[in-house]
């Protein structure tokens, strides 16, 4: 008994150990191979810099963007009754099943010089695939649904009688949004935002496909490591990629906070009765 | 504030939840409404909420003589309590019943200072004072539920409304509650509308009964009245324990089982029978032409109750009867013992509806 948990313990850390750890001590130890300052240089290098901010703006506004249609797609699937609500459910989760190259074909062919929308946007100027807008969507198309699919299960066992008690005391509709239904759904919310801007910086497959790799113009963070390792130049490539693998480690500590304090909320709606409220749906309408 | 509900209808679907409901609320009442599930009485204090909408000709709503019928729950000033409590799990119960006066804006806006002296005032006529600063989750049943009806008694309501308020709580809480509120509605003597599927909580709270079935009224009148003229089958079967026997009218006399009733109007043919099993007695000998023949099939002590079932000789069928243990230990009944039966008072609805 002792002897079997201790070789299931071994094995089942000796695999982390290979698949996880080491990769991750190579990154950090590739990335220092010639020391502090060849790391400070390649991770300040204005291609770098220029990616780190490319990176960051497309997360930015990513971010914010499934944020507003995340809380709104999530509002009007659980609190509302139309026509086609299961097939939106479903159409929210393709970014999830498709590749991630797929979607930024799609991209191409819709907005690309010789796609769909390609001669409008050309007579008009404008400019998205191989530029920062394409990008930009490549971005929201990844990580649309990490907000929604955090949020609907949590809204789903949630009642309207909340809703409801705060309408019949007055409250408006944005007063009943900002004071009853976002405090019972903030920690999902943070969740799906934290979940959601990890991937957003991480975007690799649809943004290179987008992308084009224009230099200084269209390349993210995880572009710019693959042109740079591309280039023999290892010890920028793993540089560079310590500063993604730093933000995977904080996204990793938050989530384990947040799932902590979810597993709280949840322990107090089952000890309030909620989960009551959540098995008697239409049916206990009298 | 009296209510006047006038030929209300709604529709889910194809379904009639309420179908034509008339019914009038006096000033001061405190009215249940009681039914079984799916009998349309949830969905009638949700129209006298402002939380639904009768059908489009679907009748009106109208309080102290105006139509409310399109005004939401705040235009009628109605408070309203939930079953599962509804509270909002973020809030302190200050928060939560402080929230109607704090969502006021504008002109409406309530002073910082008198929506703390009001919520204090609150407390304290629910016994809460010393929990104010606690959280939904960190209370009981019984006293989330009195949470629920100071944040609803805040706003100052002209009705209160109430959903099965005590239908998440266990017994003992229960019965505790219910005479709470019953002394509380006394003394603020506002104008409330429970919602209920327990007759016993109906009959012990309810100044005047309203008993539903089907999406219509099918009887109102005091506790008393409904329980002891029920309107039709459906409200005597559910307002207490009951047997049907069948039997035979003709020329004002009932026959069961060759056992001789009269009765109050002249009937004939087949009718249905209703009696309670508190009104059923058991004799050791045939009498007078008024009892019937039955097999003891079984005999339960519960509390101060015997529970004796048994088999009607001729017409088949086991009926229950309650006697006292007084009562049952002058009989010495034992299984498969034949003795006699008489029902002390009993209804024959011709027609009734069928439940």
């Amino acid at each position: 008994m002792t002897a079997a948990r201790l070789l299931l313990t071994f094995v089942g850390l000796a695999w982390l150990a290979l698949i996880l750890l080491l990769p991750l001590l190579a990154i950090f130890a590739q990335a220092l191979a010639k020391g502090w300052g060849a790391y400070i240089a390649a991770v300040t290098s204005s291609e770098a810099l220029d990616a780190i901010r490319l990176t960051l703006l497309s997360a930015l506004i990513a971010v914010p963007a499934n944020l507003v249609f995340g809380l709104a797609a999530a509002w009007a699937i659980t609190k509302f009754e139309f026509r086609g609500r299961t097939l939106l459910l479903a159409l929210i989760d393709l970014p999830f099943s498709v590749s991630p190259v797929i979607g930024g074909l799609v991209f191409v062919l819709l907005y690309g010089a010789h796609g769909w929308l390609g001669p409008w946007l050309a007579a008009h100027d404008v400019q998205i695939i191989f530029a920062k807008p394409g990008i930009v969507l490549a971005t929201i198309f990844v990580t649309l649904p990490f907000v929604v699919r955090e949020l609907v299960p949590l809204m789903q066992v949630q009642t309207t009688a909340r809703e409801e008690a705060a309408f019949s005391l007055g409250a408006s509709g944005w007063q009943i949004f900002r004071h009853v239904t976002l405090p019972n759904v903030r920690w999902a919310l943070l969740y799906g935002l934290i979940l959601c801007t990890a991937r957003a910086m991480g975007e690799f497959g649809a943004a290179s496909v987008v992308a084009g790799s224009i230099r200084g113009r269209t390349v993210t963070l995880p572009l710019h490591v693959e042109i740079v390792f591309n280039e023999y130049d290892a010890v920028a490539a793993f540089a560079c990629a310590t500063l993604l693998t730093i933000t995977a480690l904080v996204t990793l500590v938050l989530k384990t906070v947040l799932d902590a304090r979810e597993r709280r909320t949840a322990h107090v709606e089952l000890a309030s009765g909620q989960l009551i409220t959540a098995a008697t749906p239409a049916g206990s309408r009298a | 504030m009296s209510i006047a509900i006038e030929d209300v209808s709604k529709h889910f679907g194809a379904f009639a939840a309420l179908d034509r409901v008339r019914l009038h609320v006096a000033s001061g009442e405190l009215l249940a409404l009681l039914g079984p599930s799916g009998s349309g009485k949830t969905t009638l204090l949700r129209i006298l909420a402002g939380l639904e909408r009768p059908d489009a000709d679907g009748g009106r709503v109208r309080m102290h003589g105006t139509d409310v019928t399109g005004a939401t729950p705040a235009e009628r000033r109605v408070g309203l309590v939930f079953q599962h409590y509804a509270l909002f799990e973020h809030l302190t119960v200050a928060g939560n019943v402080a929230f109607g006066l704090r969502m006021r804006r504008g002109r409406a806006r309530v002073p910082r200072r008198e929506i703390d002296a009001r919520v204090q005032r609150l407390l304290d006529l629910v016994q809460l004072s010393p929990l104010a600063d606690r959280y939904p989750s960190q209370l009981s049943g019984g006293q989330r539920q009195r949470v629920g009806l100071a944040r609803a008694l805040a706003i100052e309501p002209r009705v209160l409304l109430l959903d099965e308020p005590f239908g998440a709580l266990d017994a003992q809480v229960r019965r505790d509650l219910r005479r709470w509120l019953k002394e509380l509605h006394a003394e603020l003597g506002i104008t409330s509308v429970f919602v209920t599927h327990d007759q016993e909580e109906a009959l012990e709270l309810a100044t005047r009964v309203v008993v539903m079935h089907q999406g219509r009224v099918q009887q109102v009148g005091t506790p008393a009245e409904v329980y002891e003229q029920p309107a039709n089958a459906f409200v005597y079967e559910f307002l207490g324990s009951s047997n049907v026997i069948d039997g035979r009218a003709s020329d004002r006399v009932l026959h069961i089982d060759g056992a001789r009733y009269p009765l109050d109007v002249a009937a004939s043919g087949d009718v249905r029978t209703f009696v309670r099993p508190h009104d059923l007695e058991i004799v050791p000998e045939a009498n007078g032409g008024s009892t019937f023949p039955v097999r003891v099939r079984d005999v339960q002590l519960v509390g101060p109750t015997a529970r004796v079932l048994v088999e009607r000789e001729v017409g088949g069928g086991v009926i229950e009867a309650h006697l006292t243990r007084a009562e049952l230990a002058g009989l010495s009944l034992r299984e498969g013992l034949r003795v006699h039966a008489r029902a002390r008072s009993f209804k024959v609805y011709a027609g009734g509806i069928q439940p």
